[in-house]
């Protein structure tokens, strides 16, 4: 924010029976701009204005009905109300909050093509990552994934263009003898889990994994964004099938279950507190430590990698 | 926009055969809900080769079956594309004297193959293909000429930002596209504008600002670009004398450009009368990408009182995304041909994944009456497409 006023200069000069209304950065981009946005009208309405912190974080003064208005539609709309205080009472926590919410690291912004030289610098140890998953009760390890950790960029679109360009990368280090060295060190035997960008493999490369359609071969996970292509995903997946692969489909949100019809595919989904209401036959799902729901056969859960 | 939609499109011109064909197909299926049986004598001028096609042979045709037919209770359908079908409750021997007649007439074509009779209900499957090919018979719309060459290098990230920075302030109009959403039933003598769809043309944005790039040769890129498209277009419509004049409009957005911060001017400048007339489209490859931000897109929409409608979805997608799975108000359906040609299951399929409520579907690429047929038989009457555009639009 360019030029921006001192906040508590701006909250000491609200009328009593104001509001201060406090939203936190740490949502989807989305999410973020629809806070800022109904913030934004409060303050027209409530005649105060809104402030935003290097971090993203935002602070409303308003008069007291519109900004609770605003709250209100925020909790709705995202799950979680921001947090709001009553002027004067709460100006010693607001002034807190502030004061905390100016530490924060300023949020980048990427252009395209600082996007791509990042992916292209980072070395491999800095996001290859190397995870295990146990099934049911169990803790022994049924599988192992290697993917690439998302770079928390905050906005989905670009993440998945980072996801893809890193993802690349991985498979490329799979089959180079040079690169091989610098990714985490398979476990032999155990089942893989390999990320794929949305296109598969490039033409020719597939690499055979046993026999075709192996119920207990290598896992190929792809993004959910490949099932807007139906025909390519059919052909892409029938052809990882042939050569040994199960398939899978990654959705960055358990909610896809729901909307999806995709049975025959295997799905990877984070984890979230209570389980989804539509459960495919198999199921991985992501993040540690797995809630208690996932404790049950057909889930592979996320658990502790074996010992080093 | 009510005085340029009171004349029918030029194109449209009623449809009288179109309305025989979908008549008949229904009194197909009557027979066989019903039992009821009927001779039908299919007379397939379609199959005449084209110097007997001309006008003044369909009517000496014509005149040589009406008084055959008149004083009995055969009824004459016309199908599109020429063929008649002539209809008799058993034992319809009439249509047995009209098969002789115009055997006689047309002695070119053995009458097996010209003049079929089936029967009914037991025909009738035969009858409905017989009525759908017809319908299929206006030769398919020409296909868009390659808008991008495939030789052609995609654009690197660089490229993207440098025209990212261009459109933030480019002047879009020449690149602005205007089409109408129709409500057309079958009692209607011309469609009904129900929205106007305003969508950047991107191929033609693209060759204006990444020349010697096939933009789309990268789909992620794409995106991108196609973003900062929207919010150009969308920071000019809101400005108070444009978002006036806006109306029913319906803009096809990516989910981003949904909550950028351009879209809630417009929502602001809009207010609630102008956010109830307002159709927000998010195409469904934006739904896998963000699900969350969806969900998220599909709240706020009920919020604020707009529209939000799920874009781009053609029949292989939609049975990935069952109408009755997803949370959409409403969706466009594009229109292919394979929705005629397939077997019975997968049209079944495809049936079973379409909204109940068929007020929740928007067909798009109507370009021939095979498609209007196709809706209509499944009661969906809003269209998008060249069936329904005969008109000048109002811009």
């Amino acid at each position: 924010m360019k030029s921006q006023p001192d906040w508590r200069a701006a909250l000491g000069a609200m009328p009593p029976g104001g509001i201060a209304v406090f939203q936190p950065a740490r949502l989807p981009l989305a999410g973020r701009r629809i806070a800022r946005a109904l913030l934004e009208e409060a303050a027209v309405l409530g005649g105060g204005q809104v402030l935003s912190f290097p971090g993203g974080d935002l602070l409303l003064g308003s008069a007291a009905a519109p900004g609770q208005r605003a709250a209100q539609a925020i909790g709705g709309l995202l799950g979680t109300p921001p947090e709001t205080w009553l002027l004067p009472q709460g100006q010693a926590a607001v002034e807190a909050r502030g004061l905390a919410a100016q530490q924060a690291e300023p949020a980048k912004t990427w252009s395209l093509a600082a996007l791509e030289a990042h992916c292209a610098a980072l070395p491999i140890r800095d996001f290859a990552r190397l995870t295990f998953f146990a099934e049911g009760e169990g803790t022994t390890p049924v599988a192992q994934r290697l993917s690439a950790a998302p770079l928390a960029l905050g906005e989905p679109d670009l993440e998945a263009m980072a996801g893809e360009f890193l993802c690349r990368r991985l498979l490329a280090a799979l089959t180079s003898p040079a690169e091989r060295d610098r990714l985490p060190a398979l476990r032999p035997g155990l089942r893989l889990i390999l990320d794929l960008p949305p296109g598969g493999l490039a033409q020719g490369s597939l690499l055979r994994a046993g026999a075709a359609d192996d119920p207990n071969g290598p896992v190929a996970l792809l993004p959910l964004a490949a099932l807007a292509d139906p025909v390519a995903l059919d052909r892409l997946a029938s052809g990882l099938r042939q050569a040994g692969w199960t398939v899978g489909l990654l959705a960055p949100d358990p909610m896809a279950l729901h909307w999806v019809a995709a049975e025959e595919f295997l799905w990877a989904v984070p984890a979230q507190a209570a389980p989804p209401m539509v459960r495919p036959p198999r199921l991985i799902v992501l993040g540690h430590p797995a809630p208690a729901w996932c404790r049950v056969p057909g889930i592979w859960h996320e658990g502790e990698g074996p010992p080093a | 926009m009510s005085l340029t939609a009171s004349l029918p499109p030029e194109s449209w011109d009623g449809s009288a055969s179109m309305r025989d064909a979908m008549a008949l197909a229904s009194l197909a299926r009557e027979c066989v809900t019903s039992g009821v049986e009927r001779r039908v004598l299919h007379v397939r001028l379609s199959l005449l080769p084209a110097r007997l096609r001309e006008p003044r042979h369909q009517r000496l045709l014509r005149e040589a079956l009406h008084p055959l037919l008149r004083p009995t209770r055969a009824r004459l359908y016309e199908l599109p594309g020429g063929d008649l079908i002539a209809l008799s409750p058993p034992p319809g021997e009439h249509l047995e004297e009209v098969r002789h007649v115009l055997a006689r007439l047309l002695p070119e074509i053995p009458a097996e193959t010209l003049l079929p009779v089936l029967r009914l209900p037991a025909e009738a499957a035969r009858l409905l293909t017989v009525v759908e090919a017809a319908l299929g018979l206006d030769s398919a719309p020409p296909a868009d000429p390659g808008e991008t060459s495939p030789t052609l290098p995609a654009p690197n990230p660089g490229e993207i930002d440098a025209a990212r920075r261009a459109l933030a302030t480019a002047n879009l109009a020449a690149f602005l596209r205007r089409q109408g959403i129709w409500r057309l039933t079958s009692n209607d003598a011309a469609p009904r504008p129900l929205w106007t769809e305003t969508r950047i043309h991107i191929p033609d944005l693209a060759a204006a600002l990444l020349p010697g790039r096939n933009l789309m040769a990268a789909p992620a890129l794409a995106r991108r670009f196609r973003q900062a498209a929207e919010r150009r277009m969308l920071a000019e419509m809101a400005a108070p004398m444009e978002a006036r004049a806006l109306g029913e409009a319906c803009l096809p957005l990516s989910l981003v450009s949904a909550t950028e911060v351009e879209f809630w001017r417009l929502d602001a400048v809009l207010g609630p009368p102008g956010r109830a007339r307002l159709l927000v489209c998010i195409g469904a490859a934006d739904l896998l990408t963000d699900p969350t931000g969806y969900a998220l897109l599909r709240r706020l929409a009920d919020l604020r009182g707009w529209t939000l409608g799920l874009d781009e979805l053609d029949p292989r997608l939609l049975q990935r995304l069952p109408a009755a799975r997803l949370d959409a108000a409403l969706l466009r359906l594009r229109f292919r041909p394979e929705m005629l040609a397939g077997d019975a299951r997968a049209r079944a399929t495809l049936d079973a994944a379409l909204p109940a409520d068929p007020e929740r579907v928007i067909l798009t690429g109507a370009d021939t009456p095979a498609a209007i047929a196709w809706a209509w038989q499944r009661g969906i009457t809003r269209f998008m497409g060249r069936m329904l555009e005969g008109q000048p639009t109002r811009f």
